[in-house]
């Protein structure tokens, strides 16, 4: 374990002097993010011209929920996002196997080899924007549900690299990655919207099958609701059916590897 | 139009279909997951307002609006971020200044084989909805209609592209500015009415973006596509965007001019 987060922390070092070489890029890819931000508050904001609730929401609590998602991109894209975007090309190209010879495990090494050093900015902001729509939340908040909420927020950062990297790995055996990669982002846009809005199947397929719902929704839920034991287990299931998938096919993908232009 | 720019435009499509599965996955995925959560999202916001029409927007309506805005959106992107800077980056801008052709217009056939796929795309959904989901009230086929879309998409295809390359063109001073392209993308989106109609913006706020290029890029042609367009319109609008056109021509040569002497050649 101390052997991996050594290695964690020279790759941390080697991403901030690469990022370092780059700096406009580094500057842009911060107002970038920020961007991001700013949008996702004037999409709500203007529905919310138009209705006083939305899934039972009202514009403060949505507010919350959107600085929650925003801090899930900002830690995927400081942690995961570049592996995720180096991850079929590393495939296609054979890269894989420098991985593969190495004696760290491969799925660790090609998961957080990038560390993204100017998002970590972004990260700094997110919080700070997390942070001040939970002191101003006029509802008050109950200190156990918040430290839940926040192993949860952390769950959903994991989990929404892992259903990318299972949309991703179909690269072993379709060559291009690139239609799934663009059905993800498509999918994706599901966990930027509160889990409430959907009904019936779609509404238990986005919770059990792509559990998009339970990356950000949900853990705002657990800030709001009376019965919380539910939704506990809503997150729980799922994710571990999603972490099981991904070892499952990783494992599966590994013996369809053929090295060079696979 | 030279007979190489019309290879150069085939020889795009033949590499972008090569991968089919590519295409049909794309192409069910990304409208399937459009169209869902924009239903989700205002049937709750119809439901939980009582409404069946808000700012002359059906349910139906809307998912028609969502099921065309982000393929308008997608034309008016063609290959995507990187087109020339990464070529200028990788140094592989070099074969474009040796080869005695235009540089200028080899990238715009690359750009409008793109364009075509994703309007290729846009024509069968086109095709699907009014051979099973036929409503007068939303969506109405007219040659004429068809005929102001193309027109306009080809127009904003254009600006966009010249829009697009002034911003590539950075890469000559700065190397990696992909995130450069992305907040442009953010714009497009966000002040062109893909992400919402601009009818829900409050008014100063659309008089405001009426005076960018923006909403000549995606909610123009959307106007035209929905039957919205007068003849009058049509011209007066059209001419607006021609004026974006040329102003952004003249910007993205600039920049060329500019930024072609200080280009090693040489990339990473």
């Amino acid at each position: 374990m101390m052997r991996y987060l050594r290695l964690y922390l020279h790759f941390v070092r080697f991403s901030f002097s690469k990022a370092m070489e780059f700096r406009i890029d580094f500057f842009f890819r911060v107002v970038m993010d920020l961007f991001f931000y700013v949008t996702q508050f004037l999409f709500f904001n203007i529905i919310y011209l138009h209705t006083p609730l939305l899934a039972g929401w009202n514009l403060e609590q949505m507010s919350l929920f959107i600085a929650s998602f925003i801090f899930i991109d900002a830690l995927h894209m400081t942690i995961f996002a570049t592996n995720a975007w180096w991850f079929p090309i590393a495939i296609n190209r054979g890269n894989l196997d420098y991985y593969l010879t190495k004696p760290v495990s491969s799925f660790f090494f090609i998961s957080l080899k990038e560390f993204a050093a100017n998002s970590m900015i972004n990260l700094i902001l997110a919080s700070g924007l997390l942070t001040y729509f939970l002191c101003n939340y006029s509802g008050g908040l109950d200190p156990g549900r918040l430290s839940l909420y926040f192993i949860f927020l952390l769950n959903g950062t994991v989990l929404y690299f892992m259903v990318h990297i299972i949309f991703l790995m179909t690269v072993f055996w379709t060559q291009s990655p690139q239609g799934f990669a663009d059905v993800f982002y498509a999918a994706e846009k599901v966990f930027q919207r509160p889990d409430k809005i959907f009904t019936g199947y779609v509404r238990r397929f986005f919770v059990y099958v792509l559990p998009f719902s339970i990356m950000a929704s949900y853990p705002v839920r657990i800030l709001f609701e009376k019965n919380i034991s539910t939704l506990v287990l809503e997150i729980l299931v799922p994710s571990c059916f999603i972490y099981l998938v991904v070892f499952f096919v990783w494992k599966k993908g590994l013996r369809n590897y053929s090295s060079a232009s696979s | 139009m030279r007979n190489w720019s019309w290879h150069v435009f085939l020889m795009e499509l033949r590499t972008l279909i090569a991968y089919r599965s590519d295409f049909w996955v794309n192409f069910i995925g990304q409208t399937f997951f459009s169209i869902l959560i924009a239903y989700f999202l205002w049937k709750s916001i119809f439901t939980s307002n009582q409404v069946e029409v808000m700012q002359g927007f059906t349910i139906q309506g809307m998912v028609f609006y969502y099921l065309m805005a982000p393929l308008i959106f997608r034309i008016q992107q063609g290959k995507g971020i990187g087109f020339i800077s990464r070529e200028i980056y990788d140094g592989n801008l070099n074969k474009y200044l040796l080869y005695p052709i235009n540089v200028f217009r080899y990238k715009i056939m690359v750009y409008l084989a793109h364009s075509s796929f994703f309007l290729v795309q846009l024509f069968i959904i086109l095709f699907l909805y009014q051979s099973f989901f036929y409503n007068t009230h939303i969506y109405q086929f007219s040659f004429v209609n068809i005929l102001y879309f193309i027109s306009i998409v080809l127009m904003a295809c254009l600006t966009f592209f010249y829009l697009f390359s002034s911003v590539e063109f950075m890469a000559f001073w700065h190397d990696n500015i992909w995130s450069l392209g992305v907040i442009l993308r953010f714009f497009t989106s966000f002040l062109g009415g893909a992400l919402i109609p601009l009818k829900f913006f409050p008014e100063w706020a659309q008089t405001l973006v009426s005076f960018t290029p923006f909403p000549y890029l995606i909610d123009f042609p959307m106007q035209a596509l929905l039957g919205n367009l007068s003849f009058y319109d049509f011209i007066q609008k059209i001419g607006i965007t021609l004026l974006w056109l040329l102003a952004f021509r003249f910007l993205a040569i600039f920049v060329w001019n500019r930024g072609k002497f200080v280009y090693t050649g040489v990339g990473i």
